[in-house]
């Protein structure tokens, strides 16, 4: 089966193959965008009555916040600042973390109920589990970000999450938290990783990095990543095979 | 974190620019203007699809829009009356042509028809894209190709989604689906 829904404002889909229960399916994707939707009631922070909004108040995390702020603030120590869910207005802002961490919580309640092949794309990122024919992966097209003819690749993939964040359809929409000022480096950032949470924010990194992020994200649990300069050449590295 | 696999799933497509460039181009023009101009100008009304449970009206997300793109977006796109944009299009022979439902986008609504030959997708047209807004203008020029791309090629097995294409280019998919879904 296949489920499109506005989350977040934005559509998210997702392609189900193989499942032997019909009604369990629709019930397991039911629960899974009931997730996102509840991500994002929780972490708006244009809802007055959100987590995040009371946080800056002053009321305590709830688990789920104390878990995207941690994981913000790893990969904020871990990118020397560069990566922040503190806007240069000094706004908490965590949807840098919570689109794709939703996302990925989404795909395990997937997997939680029995469901073994399935590709959910979340506005553009992407997990996917099994494979949708015997002997052949997902096939993902990264969208060329100057080309709208081309794709910059088709990656092939199993169990695992493709992020890409860039510049030419939400304008600067990321800030390297080094500076304040808007990430300009990269024109878009691809990241293939085991888990939808880590792509995400390491794409984001990566654009907040700009070059140096490319290789840098390598090494910090990115299995593969793709990016387009200003210049709009195509730079890559691959995680190093461990030794 | 298992590294192998990951290399070997790779497929770096020669130069990597040249995949899928080519054999796709009527699909790149855009002719939204015949449509716009008969459409009224109702702003953020929201077009909420008619097909099945997608529960597009759950739109309490349109406070976390953001801020960078999203502020005047919309009001510069046309609506076309979703309950007309749904009826099922002409039919010649054996191919039928229906008409997706209007979704509506933070940048202005996106609808499709899409024809069917014996049961196989053959065409995708745009009916409506967001217009009159710089953004959404630039976004569609480049959303739109590829997603016409995206869904011919999934019926061949060779895309299955796409990393990167967001608000618009989801809508667009979810306008086709919605043609899908009433062909049955």
């Amino acid at each position: 089966m296949r489920h499109l829904e506005l989350v977040m404002g934005i559509p998210m889909s997702v392609d189900v193959r193989g499942a032997l229960d019909e009604q369990a399916e629709r019930a397991a994707v039911r629960d899974a965008f009931d997730r996102m939707h509840d991500a994002d009631r929780r972490f708006s922070r244009f809802q007055p009555g959100s987590e995040v909004s009371r946080y800056d108040d002053g009321v305590d995390a709830s688990t789920d916040l104390r878990e995207v702020l941690d994981i913000a603030a790893r990969f904020g120590d871990l990118s020397g600042g560069a990566f922040s869910v503190r806007r240069p207005d000094g706004t908490l802002d965590t949807d840098g973390v919570v689109k794709g961490w939703a996302a990925q919580r989404a795909a395990d309640t997937l997997t939680a109920a029995g469901l073994t092949t399935f590709c959910l794309n979340a506005g553009g990122d992407v997990v996917v589990r099994g494979e949708p024919e015997p002997g052949r992966g997902w096939n993902v097209g990264v969208r060329d970000p100057d080309d709208p003819d081309a794709f910059l690749t088709v990656l092939e993939v199993r169990d695992g999450a493709v992020a890409t964040s860039g510049t030419y359809e939400r304008g600067e929409h990321v800030w390297d938290g080094r500076t304040g000022q808007a990430a300009t480096g990269l024109r878009a950032a691809t990241v293939v990783a085991a888990d939808l949470t880590t792509a995400d924010v390491l794409a984001t990194c990566v654009l907040a990095l700009g070059l140096d992020g490319i290789a840098w994200a390598a090494q910090h649990g990115a299995a593969a990543v793709l990016a387009v300069d200003a210049d709009g050449e195509l730079v890559t590295a691959v995680q190093a095979a461990p030794a | 974190m298992s590294t192998p696999r990951w290399r070997g799933t790779l497929i770096y497509a020669g130069s990597l620019a040249a995949m899928g460039a080519a054999g796709f181009a009527k699909f790149a023009v855009l002719t939204p203007a015949d449509t716009v101009a008969e459409s009224s100008t109702d702003g953020m009304a929201a077009s909420v699809p008619a097909s099945d449970d997608m529960s597009a009206s759950d739109d309490d997300a349109a406070g976390s829009d953001d801020d960078t793109a999203a502020a005047d977006s919309g009001q510069a796109g046309s609506t076309t009356d979703p309950a007309t944009s749904t009826d099922t299009g002409s039919t010649t022979s054996d191919t039928v042509t229906v008409v997706g439902s209007s979704v509506q986008t933070r940048y202005g609504p996106v609808q499709v028809s899409v024809t069917f030959a014996a049961g196989q997708i053959t065409d995708v047209q745009v009916l409506q894209v967001p217009g009159g807004h710089h953004e959404s203008v630039q976004i569609n020029a480049r959303a739109t190709p590829i997603l016409a791309q995206e869904v011919v090629d999934a019926q061949s097995a060779q895309i299955d989604t796409v990393s990167g294409a967001t608000y618009t280019s989801e809508a667009y998919a979810e306008s086709v689906q919605s043609a899908i879904d009433q062909q049955g």
